[in-house]
């Protein structure tokens, strides 16, 4: 743990001290140690600094952990947008435009469109067979398993899923846009 | 007396045909040219590396330090910010090695130290090079006419199999990977890869960093379960490192050698640009300066005492700063005008061109000019920096 605190000094502009390191950080978001001293407020609150954190340090931290819920929300939020393996995708169809025609009776120019067919994607097996073969008693044993491919899917997608329960309002506005 | 002649069958309509190639007068200076090097001269290459210390020749803060959980940093060569993430419970050394390939005298080592033999879901290992932004301008990213790179480096390692490079871009938060292989165990092997343009993420133009550029060592399922982004796509964490097959901390007789980073506009690796020891130092000194002792009551800077109890001393960059850099003060100080007093550093300001630093001292008067200098300690130092 790095123990911050605000050095003031009567010749200089206020600036952070840190007494791990005697290092001198300004109070400039282009620093690289300042972001640093950001993240070690959010992860450790008002642990990592000595009296209280000051109220500029504070927003910006504020402001940095938001941005990196925003991006932590998008991110879970496509990941549950993906299709369950387990599920497939059934087959669908989708109209796009391929140009325009001259419509007779309307007087006008049409777009002209095609149907496509989107394939569906096959659910994956529920289960695996897996095949053990004991070289000692030169024999071989079969079991029955969860699909991998499925258990880290739904693992994956549960833990997207806690991440956007966990979201706050604001935070999720943010990040879809509203 | 006959003497008979014999030549070898010249085919005439290929002969004919050559002279139809659109060589042009600068076409047929560079024919003329014998070497690689006039070449370069003719077409006026000049600078092309982007990378700044790619032949590991500069380190100011040391020659090894260690990569483990909490770990990361600078260590070794400069520029080069050696990362983990996750809970890593390996470790890394990380020296300046002798060991090079021909043409170098420098490479940087990570050598496994504490293995992590099964990395988790959530863990990664890497090194991280961040070029500035405002120099990555003439890419043309985020327009039509953006251009490709490539890269190349010297590699060796014990560990054979796929590694991933990975580049980042900050602004728009967009990725790209190539993948390489070390072929040959402990031989040092010439790598180069094409790295498409991006025509759609714009690399603003700041002081910022501008790419992230990533040799990775080894990653967990979160970061390698998706699809590998061979063209720029928007980050999707699980794209990232697809296609790692190396973990280089699964075993303690690991480790990897690289020298000789190069990133060149181009589809074309061409020779690596050495610079001067001088050149790459001033480089490095934008983004990290250390004053250093290196010897009993050596001094670093002009100072007068302002009041009774502080000096203020002031120190100038050798090279303007990217950013207002942070100071730290190691080892024991003095200042010194008629007589010499000891001083402790309490404060500082913070320029991108010369830094401001106060020393508490007591028993002197006011308004005297002071030499401050390390008091009789070598290990002594003043580092700032202003790194990406």
């Amino acid at each position: 743990m790095y123990i911050f605190k605000i050095s003031q000094h009567e010749t200089h502009e206020d600036h952070i001290f840190s007494s791990t390191f005697n290092c001198f950080i300004p109070l400039d978001p282009a620093n690289s140690d300042y972001q640093r001293v950001l993240d070690d407020i959010i992860e450790q609150g008002a642990d990592c600094f000595e009296g209280d954190i000051p109220t500029e340090l504070q927003t910006a931290a504020d402001a940095k952990q938001f941005a990196q819920q925003v991006e932590a929300y998008k991110i879970a939020k496509a990941r549950v947008a993906q299709y369950q393996l387990s599920v497939g995708v059934p087959e669908s169809t989708q109209t796009i435009v391929t140009g325009e025609a001259w419509n007779e009776e309307a007087g006008e120019m049409q777009d002209v469109t095609e149907t496509v067919v989107i394939p569906a994607i096959p659910a994956l097996e529920a289960t695996v067979e897996v095949t053990t073969y004991d070289m000692e008693t030169d024999t071989s044993s079969t079991e029955t398993v969860a699909n991998p491919l499925i258990v880290k899917d739904d693992e994956e997608r549960a833990a997207a899923q806690v991440i956007i329960d966990n979201t706050p309002q604001p935070v999720k506005d943010q990040g879809n846009g509203v | 007396m006959a003497v008979k002649f014999t030549k070898p069958e010249i085919n005439i309509r290929e002969k004919l045909a050559e002279l139809d190639k659109p060589s042009g007068i600068a076409g047929e200076a560079m024919l003329r040219a014998e070497t690689v090097a006039e070449q370069q001269a003719l077409i006026g290459v000049g600078r092309r590396n982007l990378i700044i210390n790619g032949a590991m020749k500069v380190a100011q803060r040391g020659t090894t330090g260690t990569l483990n959980n909490g770990g990361g940093g600078f260590h070794s060569a400069d520029r080069f910010l050696s990362q983990e993430e996750g809970a890593f419970t390996g470790a890394f050394t990380i020296s300046n090695d002798s060991d090079s390939p021909k043409g170098f005298s420098n490479s940087t080592k990570w050598d496994c130290t504490t293995a992590d033999t099964s990395l988790a879901a959530a863990d990664s290992i890497f090194v991280d090079y961040k070029p500035e932004a405002q120099d990555l301008q003439h890419l043309n990213y985020g327009t039509p006419d953006a251009l490709e790179m490539t890269a190349s480096f010297w590699i060796k390692s014990n560990k054979t199999g796929t590694y991933v490079f990975w580049l980042y871009q900050y602004d728009d938060s967009r990725q790209v990977q190539v993948q390489y292989t070390i072929n040959s165990a402990d031989t040092w092997e010439y790598k180069t890869l094409l790295i498409p343009a991006d025509p759609t993420g714009v690399i603003d133009n700041n002081t910022g960093a501008g790419l992230a550029l990533r040799f990775i060592m080894g990653s967990g399922s979160n970061q390698s379960s998706g699809t590998a982004p061979s063209v720029w796509e928007a980050l999707v964490e699980a794209n990232r490192y697809v296609g790692q097959t190396v973990n280089l901390a699964d075993s303690t007789s690991n480790y990897m050698n690289l020298t000789g980073f190069q990133l060149e506009l181009g589809k074309v690796a061409t020779p690596f640009e050495h610079r001067s020891y001088g050149e790459e130092l001033a480089l490095c000194q934008r983004y990290f300066y250390k004053w250093e002792s290196n010897a009993g009551y050596n001094f670093a800077a002009m100072g007068y005492s302002y009041s009774t109890t502080n000096i203020n001393a002031i120190l100038h960059f050798p090279v303007t700063m990217r950013a207002p850099p942070s100071l730290t003060v190691a080892g024991n100080w003095r200042a010194c005008s008629a007589t010499c007093v000891t001083g402790t550093p309490a404060g500082a300001s913070f320029n991108t061109n010369s830094s401001c630093v106060t020393f508490a001292c007591s028993g002197i008067s006011a308004g005297v000019p002071y030499m401050v200098g390390d008091n009789n300690d070598a290990t002594a130092s003043l580092s700032w920096s202003a790194e990406l």
